[in-house]
């Protein structure tokens, strides 16, 4: 199942997300352009990187210290331009204020 | 939450670059929520058309907070007040420039443009909407010279979006001190502007 985690339009851009549960993939979709990220060999609090070098911006994918729970960075030149949590198993978005430190520093 | 950002504000201040990322990222709901509040105001006070022109969109204002905060020096930084001003400082420093790039570019149309009587009164009633806040940016300097645990205070509640009493913990002030202090801001800013 496809589900839409998250969407965001920046200078003309369209970024849509969505987490494909099943073979848990993350599939971007770029102005109608789709590439799809394998995650599963991601490990926890080792980010995976793509870089999107034309268009300046780069998606990291974050796996936390617990909880099943994976973090979608969009960056622009570096800087953070948008977030998600998402629960791995459901793709279920999550606050990110519920989100600790400890489960990011580690 | 509050020791989150005290522990991720110390590693910050020790050299961890990655701690920086992850501060932004414990606050980035609350930076959401403000960025959203402060469009809303935008939108009643200047309207559609005003808030375009002052923001964007809530992804663009916290990408300017963050823009803000990574060019910081955590030295700075001694606490989660420090920390926390910084942020209201930042959100009030981006919509004032905007308003002054906004009035800039009106005095150049106005130049270059021969308009008509309807298109001149909402020109004027836009340029004074942003002389407003550029006025009100000015009094709080003037409030910060001033009374700077009243006009802190002030900062915190309408810029960064904190309740009463999380003002009162970061300030280190009782309840009532800070409900006095956010009455008088109030009353010493009207007077101010009125002037």
């Amino acid at each position: 199942m496809n589900r839409l985690v998250l969407s965001t339009d920046w200078q003309g851009q369209i970024f849509k997300f969505y987490w494909r549960t099943q073979w848990r993939q993350l599939k971007v979709n770029v102005n109608g352009k789709s590439i799809t990220i394998n995650t599963w060999f991601v490990r926890k609090n080792k980010p995976l990187t793509v870089q999107f070098d034309e268009l300046n911006m780069s998606i990291e994918f974050k796996k936390l210290a617990s909880k099943k729970i994976a973090l979608i960075v969009l960056k622009v030149g570096g800087v953070i331009l948008k977030v998600q949590a998402i629960a791995l198993r459901t793709g279920a978005k999550i606050s990110m204020s519920s989100i600790h430190y400890s489960q990011l520093a580690k | 939450m509050n020791q989150d950002i005290t522990q991720a504000i110390i590693d910050w201040q020790n050299g961890n670059n990655s701690a920086q990322e992850n501060l932004y990222l414990l606050i980035y709901d609350h930076l959401r929520k403000l960025a959203s509040q402060h469009k809303a105001k935008i939108t009643n006070k200047f309207g559609e058309q005003g808030m375009q022109a002052h923001i964007n969109s809530t992804t663009a204002l916290v990408h300017d907070i963050y823009v803000k905060l990574a060019q910081g020096n955590p030295e700075h930084y001694k606490n989660r007040k420090e920390f926390f001003l910084m942020i209201s400082r930042s959100i009030h420093n981006i919509l004032v420039d905007q308003a002054r790039k906004n009035n800039a570019k009106k005095r150049q149309v106005e130049l270059l443009t021969i308009q008509d009587e309807t298109d001149n009164r909402l020109f004027y009633e836009t340029l004074e909407k942003n002389q407003e806040l550029i006025d009100l940016s000015n009094a709080l300097s003037d409030m910060e010279a001033q009374y700077p645990r009243q006009a802190q205070a002030m900062q915190l509640k309408y810029f960064g979006g904190l309740l009463t009493k999380e003002i009162s913990d970061l300030l280190t002030v009782s309840l009532s001190s800070v409900e006095k202090d956010l009455a008088f801001a109030k009353s010493w800013l009207k007077m101010r502007l009125a002037s």
